[in-house]
């Protein structure tokens, strides 16, 4: 009941939804960059939305499997191959013993990957997510690595009847290279003149290419501050806008800290973070608006409740046809 | 205590968390709300409440936004506010960690002590002397940001970081003193070692030391720990 990895880059890492509780003794939660795409594949395959599945981006990730299953890749940058046979993304795809899946880089992007059953790994903290740092979850603590064999779970349904199932395009966040990304003002805007507002809102910024999965550094007009940047540590979200005394802002992403001690002068609101994750360092272009908590919370409730809906209709199209064929 | 409660200040961060500042300035009582608040705010909290990270002014609460709206988490922390109370006789949980100074444990005390003027003993006694409160964790695993350093003690870092300090070194850091809690590179002056694990996380207890508890160094000789 295994995968084995054949191929892959540094960035392969077994992620589920984070460690969570742990981030006032400093260990910082990981998990997905996009949680929209995380959460698509889980349920494409038929898992909960907190199964350990992997996360890559920048190479190819090839793997060999020694059971039978179904696999999803969403994200953006990615394409999935069969035994050299293209496959569609954002859809439940059957595979069966002996098989091998290439996920092959297309320009840039994250893959999130399920499988069926969720991949079982021993829990550090209560989370399978992978820190390297910490050396916790993963498998010992580590990225994937050329050899690794991990063991997936039992799958909800049968993988047959769930293969074909796939998330129409309408419910997917408008990825792209130019994104427009929704903030919410502070806790910090004390510490900057409303000039660094308007910045923040009337230019283009993009992303330098250093960037990783603990955040993205910002190019653009650097954004004016009135106090120093250091504040008093204080506890870190995901999408957090600090900004060193450079004013180029960094957004704090999966890998980031459980505490920082840059002032933030606002946080990218979490239906609007996989288009800022998934739009590709060097060439994006980034726009951001002002918005408030309440459009927030609707904003992503809608988006998740729209992907499980979408979800549940294809599988039940899926099922009527299975069905239908028999009489 | 009233007085902290009106100058309170509650912020959204984001959609999916708020924070209560309590100060501005690193001061043991506000330090102890924070951490009395953040108890308080962790015990038997409503479903999709997340969890309540203090520090040395603020408690930020991760909260999960598909299960609870802004204004329903902003409601229940005015209600827990409400009840919010510090008793006098509240003491916070000591630490003790039996620590070796000097010698190769700690290669740079020579140095502290040149630098303050005291001799090596005095050094220790100095640092031992004190009972440092925890104000918050963070940067590493299990690492305390401990308050109430001897300000006579202190030494400016190293100029070149070592690219290895072994998790257990004690050190000095400018006007800051802490424990290593895993192996990381360091700049930190090392004037002893502890053999007392700060972060395991294999154990039913994975941390030893709680944000808002208060430590004490204990001088041990090396035999007495097996070093």
């Amino acid at each position: 009941m295994t995968i084995e990895v054949m191929e892959t880059g540094p960035m392969s890492s077994i992620q589920d939804m984070g460690r969570r509780g742990y981030e006032r003794f400093g260990v910082p939660p990981s998990g997905p960059m996009d949680e929209f795409a995380f959460r698509a594949a889980n349920a494409l395959v038929g898992n909960s939305a907190n199964a350990a599945g992997v996360e890559t981006s920048l190479m190819p990730l090839r793997l060999r499997c020694l059971q039978n299953g179904v696999v999803a890749l969403c994200g953006c940058g990615y394409q999935l191959f069969l035994n050299e046979i293209k496959m569609p993304s954002w859809t439940a795809v059957w595979f069966k013993y002996g098989d091998e899946i290439l996920f092959q880089p297309d320009g840039f992007g994250l893959a999130e990957i399920a499988f069926s059953g969720g991949i079982i790994v021993p829990e550090r903290l209560g989370s399978k997510a992978t820190n390297q740092r910490a050396r916790l979850g993963g498998i010992h603590g580590n990225n994937l690595q050329q050899g690794d064999v991990f063991v997936l779970g039992d799958p909800a349904e049968d993988p047959v009847l769930m293969s074909g199932t796939r998330l129409p395009e309408l419910t997917f966040p408008t990825y792209g290279t130019e994104v427009q990304v929704g903030v919410v003002w502070g806790p910090h805007l004390a510490h900057f003149s409303k000039e660094a507002q308007s910045i923040l809102l009337e230019e283009a910024f993009s992303i330098q290419v250093d960037s990783d999965r603990m955040g993205y550094r910002l190019n653009g007009k650097p954004l004016p501050m009135v106090k120093p940047a250091d504040i008093l540590s204080e506890g870190m979200v995901m999408g957090a806008i600090q900004v060193p005394a450079s004013g180029l802002p960094m957004i704090m992403l999966a890998d980031r800290p459980a505490t920082g001690g840059y002032a933030r002068i606002g946080t990218v609101i979490r239906a609007d973070l996989p288009l800022l994750v998934q739009s590709a360092p060097g060439q994006g272009q980034i726009r951001f608006y002002a918005v408030d908590v309440e459009t927030a919370q609707e904003k992503y409730k809608r988006q998740i409740r729209d992907l499980y809906l979408g979800i549940d209709r294809s599988k039940g199209m899926v099922l009527a046809n299975i069905v239908g064929s028999h009489q | 205590m009233q007085k902290f409660k009106d100058s309170t200040n509650i912020q959204p961060v984001g959609d999916s968390a708020l924070v209560i500042q309590m100060g501005e300035t690193i001061d043991l009582e506000i330090n102890q709300i924070v951490h009395a608040l953040a108890s308080l705010l962790m015990y038997q909290p409503p479903a999709g409440i997340g969890e309540a990270v203090p520090a040395y002014t603020t408690v930020l609460i991760h909260y999960d936004p598909l299960q609870l709206s802004y204004s329903t988490v902003l409601k229940w922390i005015n209600d827990c506010m409400q009840r919010l109370t510090i008793t006098g006789s509240q003491r916070a949980n000591l630490v003790e960690i039996p620590t070796v100074y000097g010698g190769e444990f700690g290669p740079d005390l020579p140095t502290v002590a040149q630098h303050t003027g005291f001799s090596e003993a005095e050094v220790i006694s100095r640092h031992a002397a004190v009972e440092y409160p925890v104000y918050m964790m963070g940067f590493t695993p299990g690492f305390p940001y401990l308050g109430g350093m001897d300000p006579k003690l202190a030494t400016p870092r190293l100029e070149t970081p070592r690219k290895l300090v072994r998790a257990g070194s004690v050190g000095i850091a400018g006007g800051q003193t802490g424990i290593y809690s895993v192996n990381s590179p360091g700049g930190w002056q090392l004037i002893g070692f502890t053999l007392t694990v700060l972060f395991d996380p294999d154990q039913e207890q994975p941390f030893l030391i709680n944000p808002g508890d208060r430590l004490r160094f204990i001088p041990v000789q090396k035999e007495e720990i097996g070093l």
